[in-house]
């Protein structure tokens, strides 16, 4: 080993505020040889390579803390629903005849020919009807690298836009109703933004082409995120339900249907929660019914794993 | 044989453990060295991929120890570690003789017409 002091007091101080974000079991157990493999690695490293190995460390932290490690469940999870939201993320794309295609159009002849203050968000636009694309390109071709750095580019090109509309919005209403439209895309690129990277290794031609079909159904059923074509009666319960449902088979170490559930959900949670909050009229009148249903889900899901646990035993 | 091609961190850490155990900075320093320099294993990612490694089996502590106070942890490979990279080493081999064969092939006929 290289060095013996772990690059001064900052470096410590950061050190200990990186290693305070991994579960106390394992701290305990491995906090030290963590932090002598740190000290050593970033002994003589500039400011930047240093921010980046703590970057790093604090990531798996992250990933241990939240269960998204490559053995935890919810890391294969993710891994398995990878290809299906990069195909969904594609399936959310404006078809001609949708109204959001009129906007895209409209962004695209304006080009850089609007005032300052619309730019950004006719970028942003115009970026989430290409980069979604290209990702799905990527993941098709097993270029996982390339399909995570365009779901960040997906997730940085959604916030844009919310930031925007959370300062342009009339309302309240406005805002909700255009972040349904906006929460699919934030939510899918980050979901794969989380999935274990060691596990993205192969071309994802069939799950790619599922996910993207999926989430053109899914958004043609939607209505296109147009607050015209609300959803009434059971459609959005349905479009809820069934995707949260699906994800129960995880408890049972059915990740395919699970992952499926998983891709489909962040494209039909909001509108089906913002369709469900008009129906019925309001927060509070929607809460309880969220509240119930989410337990009932938990329930479900810690009973079903409790009997997998038991036949595992068994066998 | 190995029914899938290891990823390449994955194949670095096994190569590196293959003649000797080591602890986790010295894994790194072998990465790095077996690389040629192309791949520099952060803190993190050498964590999640040993611990990975340890789950399936492949890989065990092989010591645990304070050397100069300081915590020190040597990974071995496991025997089913060793099968699985000697598989890896096979096919490797077979794959690059093939290439030289086919390069070795097609060169000849080149030089002929030119």
């Amino acid at each position: 080993m290289s060095a013996t002091v772990p690059g001064g007091p900052r470096t410590g101080a950061a050190l200990r505020a990186v290693l305070a974000l991994y579960p106390a079991r394992y701290r305990r157990d491995r906090g030290a040889e963590l932090a002598e493999v740190f000290a050593d690695s970033t002994a003589g490293a500039g400011r930047l390579a240093t921010a980046r190995e703590a970057l790093d460390l604090a990531g798996y932290g992250l990933r241990l803390r939240t269960g998204l490690t490559s053995t935890a469940l919810g890391g294969r999870l993710l891994a398995t629903a990878a290809p299906l939201l990069a195909g969904a993320l594609a399936g959310l794309v404006a078809l001609p005849g949708d109204t959001r295609s009129w906007r895209v159009a409209d962004a695209a002849r304006a080009g850089f020919g609007v005032p300052w203050q619309r730019l950004p968000d006719n970028l942003a636009l115009l970026g989430l009807t290409v980069v979604p694309v290209l990702l799905a390109v990527a993941a098709v071709f097993g270029a996982w690298r390339a399909a995570r750095t365009l779901a960040g580019t997906v997730v940085l090109l959604a916030a844009v836009r919310l930031g925007v509309v959370a300062v342009t919005a009339a309302d309240g209403w406005l805002l909700l109703w255009h972040a349904t439209a906006l929460l699919p895309h934030l939510a899918a690129g980050a979901l794969l933004l989380a999935a274990p990277a060691d596990l993205l290794e192969r071309p994802g031609r069939l799950l790619v082409a599922a996910g993207a079909g999926t989430g053109l159904l899914v958004v043609k059923a939607q209505g296109g995120y147009d607050s015209r074509h609300l959803m009434d009666g059971w459609t959005p319960l349905l479009l809820l339900l069934v995707p949260l449902l699906l994800m129960l088979c995880a408890a049972r170490e059915r990740l395919l249907p699970a992952a499926l559930g998983l891709a489909v959900l962040p494209l039909t949670a909001w509108y089906s929660l913002f369709s469900l909050w008009e129906q019925v009229g309001g927060v509070w009148r929607l809460a309880p019914a969220l509240a119930a249903g989410a337990g009932v889900l938990l329930l479900a899901g810690r009973v079903l794993a409790g009997r997998q646990e038991g036949r595992a035993k068994v066998s | 044989m190995t029914e899938r091609a290891l990823q390449e961190p994955t194949l670095l850490l096994l190569t590196a453990l293959a003649d000797a155990p080591r602890h986790g900075y010295a894994l790194i320093q072998e990465v790095d060295a077996i690389s040629g320099g192309r791949v520099k294993m952060r803190t993190g990612t050498l964590y999640g991929a040993l611990d990975r490694l340890l789950q399936q089996g492949l890989i065990e502590v092989a010591a645990e120890e304070v050397v100069d106070g300081r915590a020190r942890r040597t990974y071995a490979l496991t025997g089913g570690g060793r099968d699985l990279l000697a598989a890896e080493a096979e096919r490797l081999r077979a794959v690059a003789a093939e290439a030289q064969r086919r390069l070795g092939g097609a060169t000849a006929p080149r030089g002929a017409t030119a």
